[in-house]
């Protein structure tokens, strides 16, 4: 196995991972919160959702780096100035920082929830979208919308469950 | 406890004094070429010289500060853990500050 | 590039990531109620260990590679900038890490127990465990810049 196959494992188990985990998380949540308390079984359940989703993100960090490594040692630097691969940093920048202000109890539970689905998918889809053809600026802006855009899903399943602000 | 504090507190304003000797060592070799020399003379590298002398610096004064006679309270080692915060945060920005300045020939 | 110099590039950006990320764990444990002294002992004391063999490695890596081969390529370049401004502040920056580390190391290990009891105690720590976090994240981009410039 060479180094880009062995990378890219690496980088798809720290991608499911954190989108698995990133998914179930939400779902998990709006049921424990559905009759208005988060009983102990449901509280381990999320934290181990929880637990899966920060060893994705660990696995996606290191291989991510390995890639950059990569592109450094074989001559393909140019790749690092890729607008499709700097906002997909930018994206994963945000989720780490958001992370901290989620725990440190700065984030409403609208925009959390939200910016923590959005970040896993637009991740996920720039990391498989081979022929993107976007500046930078335009892919930052495609993420903002959509983040407001499943704030506002969020919101409507959360109305339909029955769950009180 | 007071042995910790005092320990503690003289790490912690070693830490404050060496990050101002670092940004103040990189501001005088950018302005004065002759000390970037003495420390390429000095230790090889300008860079390998800055971090030598801070780790000297460091250790030096923490084993002096933590002999020093007077009581340390826990107010002043939260204090100073701010300051360390602080110093650092001025630190960092004073650095970019100066090579954006120098990049773009403002100075 | 040697097989030596090869090395020590990775063992700087390997080992600085996992110094960052060790530090970014610290603060997200230490942001809760409830956190574990003994994680945050290990987390700090891992911290500081990888921070220093990154600075050694890199700090070989630098003086006897950067300077004289990859400097002049990105000073060529169409990005100097990366070098004049962002490698730069970054070599002065990174020497703050290991101070900065030995600090939360030793004040876990020595007040640990105080931490939990004091809320005025634990946060000049969250803003400085936070600001090795901030730094190091900073540090690692920086990097990625300047890698992207040599060419």
């Amino acid at each position: 196995m060479d180094w880009k196959t062995f990378l890219t494992v690496f980088h798809v188990i720290g991608t499911a991972l954190g989108v698995g985990g990133a998914t179930f998380a939400e779902f998990f949540y709006l049921k424990s919160v559905r009759d208005g308390a988060v009983d102990p079984m449901e509280d381990g359940v999320l934290k181990i959702t929880f637990y899966v989703l920060r060893i994705g993100m660990i696995f996606l960090v290191l291989s991510g780096f390995g890639f950059l490594l990569f592109y450094r040692l074989t001559g393909q630097e140019a790749s690092l100035y890729n607008p499709k691969f700097l906002a997909k940093l930018t994206i994963i920048l945000i989720l780490f920082l958001g992370a901290i202000f989620w725990q440190a109890k700065k984030v409403p539970l609208w925009l959390g929830g939200a910016g923590s689905l959005t970040s896993w998918y637009a991740a996920l889809i720039l990391g498989v979208w081979r022929g993107l053809e976007a500046s930078y600026l335009n892919i930052m802006l495609f993420y903002f919308l959509a983040v407001l855009f499943i704030a506002f899903l969020l919101g409507i399943l959360r109305k339909l469950a029955g769950i009180k602000p | 406890m007071k042995n910790k504090l005092k320990i503690i507190n003289a790490f912690v304003l070693s830490a404050v004094v060496t990050i101002l000797f670092i940004v103040a060592m990189t501001m005088l070799a950018e302005i004065r070429p002759i000390i970037k020399d003495w420390l390429k003379i000095t230790f090889s590298h300008h860079w390998t010289g800055k971090g030598i002398l801070a780790v000297g610096l460091f250790l030096a004064l923490s084993l002096l500060i933590s002999f020093l006679p007077q009581e340390t309270k826990e107010g002043a080692v939260r204090k100073n853990l701010f300051l360390l915060f602080l110093v650092s945060v001025a630190g960092t920005l004073v650095i970019l500050g100066l090579y954006i300045l120098e990049t773009f020939r403002f100075i | 590039m040697s097989l030596l110099l090869r090395y020590n590039l990775i063992g700087h950006v390997v080992l600085g990531l996992l110094g960052v990320i060790v530090f970014y764990a610290a603060w997200l444990a230490l942001l809760k109620q409830n956190f574990s002294l003994k994680f945050l002992r290990f987390l700090s004391g891992a911290g500081l260990t990888f921070f220093l063999l990154s600075l050694l490695s890199g700090g070989y890596y630098y003086v006897q590679h950067y300077g004289n081969v990859v400097k002049p390529i990105i000073k060529a370049g169409r990005y100097p900038w990366a070098h004049s401004v962002i490698m730069e502040t970054k070599e002065h920056v990174f020497l703050f890490l290991p101070f900065l580390a030995a600090v939360v190391f030793l004040v876990f290990w020595l007040l640990g127990e105080r931490i939990g009891e004091e809320p005025k105690l634990k946060r000049p720590l969250v803003f400085l465990v936070g600001l090795i976090a901030v730094l190091g994240i900073a540090i690692l981009m920086a990097g990625i810049t300047i890698s992207g410039a040599a060419r």
